[in-house]
């Protein structure tokens, strides 16, 4: 399957669900286009001149049909809610059972950029260390990942296709999902609800660095950012919308974001 | 004697009683048809420009709002200006009357009201391509900050028109719905029992039904849409201290949205199974299942309407029982198109354009069906929603039973709306190109659809990530090209048709139901001095004792009056 | 015309009722949808969100059941209205729907001339929360339907005056008459008695 790369832990269940239904399918739908051109092949007019008013055998028996169609819907039903089950049903108790306590971020979706709030290094929000980076989620390879997600204007989605998340953002609520990365690099982060005008643009990365770089990065986070002027998230909408960025690799994260707001209605 | 009575009364009622506000059931019929081919004509122009905006992003083709604007339109036109005039107003208003035998419609006022009333949401919506900011642009679903919160788009005037055309045109679909579900049980000619109703009677009744049933509480929320957008109210925006909730536009919309898809389906599948029996020259197998699976089927899309939101913020359990029922629904359509294949099974397979058109329509359903199984799995969702597996998924299903099934009715009653026949050739030509272009436009997009094609883009140039299948989506906006191009072949030969066809005889199709009995075109009220008897039920092809030499039994035949 | 008396002749009635009713029951079902989307929002509006009975707490409730006894009234009148029509008794039958009129617009009166402003006077609009900005859309889109019955009424009574004799028309106007009283019944415990 043309599916990108999986880097989480979950892909595996997501991946395999989609195989098996896909191919399910697949074959039915093989089986019934071979059965459909045969019917066109040896039932055209020279060939079977008089028509059989009243077909005989198994074929006929629509009751057949329904018991196999069911127990084709019962394998699609099984695999799609076992795969559900692992991945957005897990309660974040279990998460953190199994994975160990987990790196949480509030996401905030805008037209047309993300900003990620971090706790900072107290792991506490609402206090002096917390700090805003904007389209660049920086998180801890093999830690649990746990994204609390609003918006502040429409409703957006956040889809991580190597990270196999997707979830809408919507205004008014918080919505969560859960991923633990295995892989340290790069990955693109789409938005994939309708937005606005600048929908397309509205691109951002998730950063996953090897636990040694994460922490040396979170410590230097927590040392520059004596004068954050306090995070994005206590503005309620409609307020001011600039993000405070100042980190980024190669410094040019700003300018970024700031360029992604500044897509404008165009007027006609 | 039937043809001079007719023109006696069109000669009565005036040009413009005959042609403009006509109450004949057919004139509406061919209105309705009209209207409806000229903005399917319309959308397809639209969608040619913007996939020809995103063949080549560079040339700004479009702005990103005018590509977010097109693309919404073309959902809001194909689905509400397109689908429903045709697959109820010009089936329902073309078929009922001559198959059931009555002369008109139980309410022939209602019914050009009807007509008059689609056409002015016709002329509201496409008067929103012309004021100051352009056509709405939130997406055919309008999600509801988006589409209630002018700043968010800067579109003001264009959703105003959006929402007015739509609640106009609802108004319209109902008026003719009262019509087509009323006829077919009070105006039944003499021995037309209800389970000897033509399949594509019954379809378009169920239809009208879960239309009914469904849109009353899309036109109140549409109304609590302009009531956010224009009068500041708070039903789905959400500001510092007033709370609204977006996810109920979503609840509104699906819970009509999921019936509609029903509703512009149903029909197009009558259409098929009224064409396969007569290509196949024998009955249409398991007539009974076919309804009562189909109301079987319509009374569960009651049920299944959070399936389009599976990861929108509903309750994760929720979606765990909606795919269940998302997954029965697959039963009632298995029954359907099984029935509809042993049809063809056994039998002696006439190759008119008219079965090609249906046969194709028949086909690309089946794979609409099966993907749209996929997607009704739960944990599918996470990878496919809203990308392109989700726009070829819902192509397959809806160009099947719109495009492909009223090119399938148009040329298999074209004798009965103008009394010529369609060119064959041309026809033929037009079903084969039409289907294989189709093929090639939307199987490519499952496959971007799982490479993380996400859709309503307007570029997808700058992103890195996508650019392994970019040559796969400039083939798409190529053959999607190609495809619409292929469209006036069919709009040549319907037009040349209707003045240069081959003159139809009364059956040309050798067709069992009351229609064929019918002259070609009908009179005005249908059957001049006759009365027509039903005898039989509507498919008896290949019978056993054959009477006069053919192979069919007409369904009944006509009764000249005292 | 020979072809208007064959339309009659020819067709069988396989049901007692009448096109006309059957429509108009087909256009009720719609209106019961309509209605129901909207009790279904206050519905969740209402488990949602907090505030909402203490806001409920400021609508006139003696307005309310006023009003609900005029509705009430006006339909037991328009029964009796039909009822007399049907046996001939055109002159009571007129009274019966001249009384229906006056406590229609009663209704009317009483919710846009006195409840409306009153509250609007109070600070409570359109803008005050889900309460409020529901309270004016539901009880506005039935009196709406409250006018357009009235309207139909009047129309009725302008030509009952004259030679002619209501008897589909009638039934049909009181059917919605009985319909809009009936969506009433669901919106006043909503509004006023929570």
């Amino acid at each position: 399957m043309p599916i990108m790369p999986d880097i989480s832990t979950h892909g595996w269940w997501l991946d395999w669900s989609l195989l098996i239904i896909s191919m399910v399918t697949l074959l039915v739908g093989i089986l019934s286009f071979a059965l459909i051109i045969l019917a066109l092949i040896y039932f055209r007019q020279s060939k079977n001149p008089t028509p059989t008013r009243h077909l005989s055998g198994w074929i006929t028996r629509l009751i057949i049909l329904d018991i196999s169609m069911i127990i084709f819907d019962i394998i699609i039903a099984v695999f799609s809610t076992w795969g559900w089950a692992e991945t957005i049903l897990k309660s974040e108790e279990s998460l953190e059972a199994k994975h160990g306590e987990a790196l949480t971020v509030n996401v905030t979706g805008r037209q047309f950029f993300w900003a990620f709030d971090y706790a900072g290094g107290d792991k506490a929000f609402g206090t002096a260390d917390d700090f805003t980076l904007g389209n660049d989620l920086v998180v801890e390879k093999d830690r649990l990942v746990v994204l609390n997600m609003t918006s502040g204007d429409t409703i957006h989605s956040f889809f991580v296709p190597h990270l196999r998340v997707k979830y809408d953002v919507i205004p008014g609520r918080t919505t969560r999902v859960w991923f633990v990365p295995k892989k340290a690099g790069e990955y693109p982060v789409l938005c994939t609800e309708l937005c606005g005008l600048g929908h397309y643009k509205m691109l951002s990365n998730v950063r996953v660095l090897e636990p040694d770089d994460f922490d040396s990065w979170l410590d230097s986070r927590t040392v520059t950012l004596s004068e954050n002027p306090g995070p994005l998230r206590s503005g309620g909408p409609g307020q001011s919308q600039t993000v405070h960025v100042s980190d980024s690799k190669d410094g040019s994260l700003g300018a970024r974001a700031d360029r992604n707001v500044g897509v404008t209605p165009r007027s006609q | 004697m039937a043809a001079h009575a007719a023109a006696v009364h069109h000669a009565e009622m005036g040009w413009i009683r005959t042609y403009i506000f006509s109450t004949d059931h057919k004139m509406i019929a061919k209105q309705y048809l009209l209207n409806g081919l000229f903005f399917a004509l319309f959308g397809g122009i639209i969608a040619l420009v913007f996939r020809s905006h995103l063949a080549m992003p560079e040339q700004e083709l479009l702005n990103p709002a005018r590509y977010n604007a097109y693309v919404t339109m073309h959902g809001t036109l194909m689905i509400f200006w397109v689908a429903m005039p045709i697959l109820l107003g010009f089936f329902g208003n073309l078929t009922i009357p001559l198959m059931i035998g009555a002369r008109d419609m139980a309410f022939p006022l209602l019914n050009m009201m009807s007509y008059w009333t689609f056409f002015i949401s016709s002329v509201v919506i496409m008067a929103s391509f012309f004021v100051p900011g352009g056509p709405f642009s939130g997406g055919w679903t309008a999600y509801a900050p988006l589409s209630a919160n002018t700043e968010l788009t800067g579109v003001n005037w264009g959703i105003n028109l959006w929402a007015v055309g739509l609640a106009l045109e609802f108004t319209a679909v109902l008026m003719g719905g009262i019509n087509f579900i009323v006829t077919p049980f009070v105006l039944r000619a003499r021995g037309m029992s209800l389970m000897r109703l033509p399949i594509v009677v019954w379809m378009v009744v169920i239809a009208s039904l879960l239309f009914m049933m469904s849109v009353g509480p899309l036109i109140a929320g549409t109304f609590m849409l302009l009531f956010d957008k224009n009068v500041g109210t708070h039903f789905y925006l959400v500001s510092a201290d007033k709370v609204g909730d977006p996810l109920l536009w979503q609840h509104l919309f699906w819970f009509f949205g999921h019936p509609e898809v029903y509703v512009i389906l149903i029909p197009g599948l009558g259409v098929i199974s009224e064409i396969f029996p007569a290509a196949a020259r024998k009955p249409l197998h398991g007539y009974k299942h076919i309804i009562f699976w189909t109301i079987f089927a319509g009374i569960l899309s009651f049920m299944v309407w959070a399936h389009h939101m599976f990861i929108a913020g509903l309750n994760p359990l929720a979606a765990v029982g909606f795919s269940i029922t998302t997954i029965i629904i697959s039963v009632p359509f298995l029954v359907i198109v099984v029935a509809m294949g042993l049809t063809l099974w056994g039998g002696s397979l006439r190759f008119n354009a008219a079965f090609l058109y249906a046969f194709f329509a028949y086909v690309i359903f089946i794979v609409g069906g099966l993907t749209g199984l996929q997607l009704g799995a739960t944990v599918a969702d996470i990878q496919l929603h809203e990308t392109y597996f989700v726009v070829a998924h819902f192509h397959y299903v809806i160009f099947a039973s719109v495009i492909l099934s009223t090119f399938a009715a148009v040329q298999w009653w074209f004798p009965k709306m103008f009394g010529r026949l369609m060119n064959e050739g041309v026809a033929k030509v037009h079903a084969i190109s039409t289907f294989f272009l189709f093929n090639i436009v939307f199987t490519p997009m499952f496959i971007l659809g799982f490479a993380g094609y996400t859709r309503r883009y307007a570029s997808y140039d700058h992103i890195p990530l996508l650019q392994g299948y970019a040559w796969l989506n400039d083939f798409v906006s190529i053959a999607g090209v190609l495809l619409i191009l292929v469209q006036f072949l069919f709009v040549f030969n319907f037009f040349y048709s209707m003045i240069a066809g081959k003159r139809a005889t009364a059956n040309p199709w050798e067709a069992t139901t009351m229609e064929w009995s019918a002259p070609s075109p009908p009179p005005h009220l249908n059957w001049g001095d006759t009365i027509p008897v039903v005898e039989r039920d509507p498919y008896e092809y290949a019978p056993e004792v054959p009477s006069n030499g053919a192979d069919y039994e007409p369904q009944g035949r006509l009764m000249t009056m005292r | 015309m020979a072809h208007a008396q064959a339309h009659s002749l020819e067709h069988v009635e396989p049901t007692n009722i009448g096109p006309p009713k059957l429509g108009m029951w087909l256009f009720l079902s719609g209106e019961v949808v309509l209605f129901g989307g909207v009790i279904m929002t206050i519905v969740l509006f209402r488990i949602s969100f907090p505030g909402w009975k203490e806001a409920s707490e400021h609508t006139n409730p003696i307005i309310g059941s006023v009003n609900t006894f005029n509705l009430l009234t006006s339909s037991m009148l328009v029964a009796l209205a039909h009822k007399m029509s049907a046996t001939g008794n055109h002159g009571l039958s007129k009274l019966c729907i001249l009384g229906c009129l006056a406590f229609g617009i009663l209704f009317l009166v009483l919710k846009w001339a006195i409840e409306w402003p009153v509250e609007i006077m109070k600070g409570y609009t359109i803008h005050e929360g889900p309460f409020w900005q529901l309270y004016y859309a539901a009880t506005g889109l039935h009196a709406v339907h409250v006018l357009i019955g009235l309207i139909a009424f009047t129309v009725i009574l302008i030509l009952y005056m004259g030679k002619w004799r209501p008897n589909f028309t009638l039934e049909a106007t009181a059917l919605y008459w009985h319909f809009v009283d009936i969506v009433w019944l669901f919106l006043w415990p909503l509004f006023y008695l929570s």
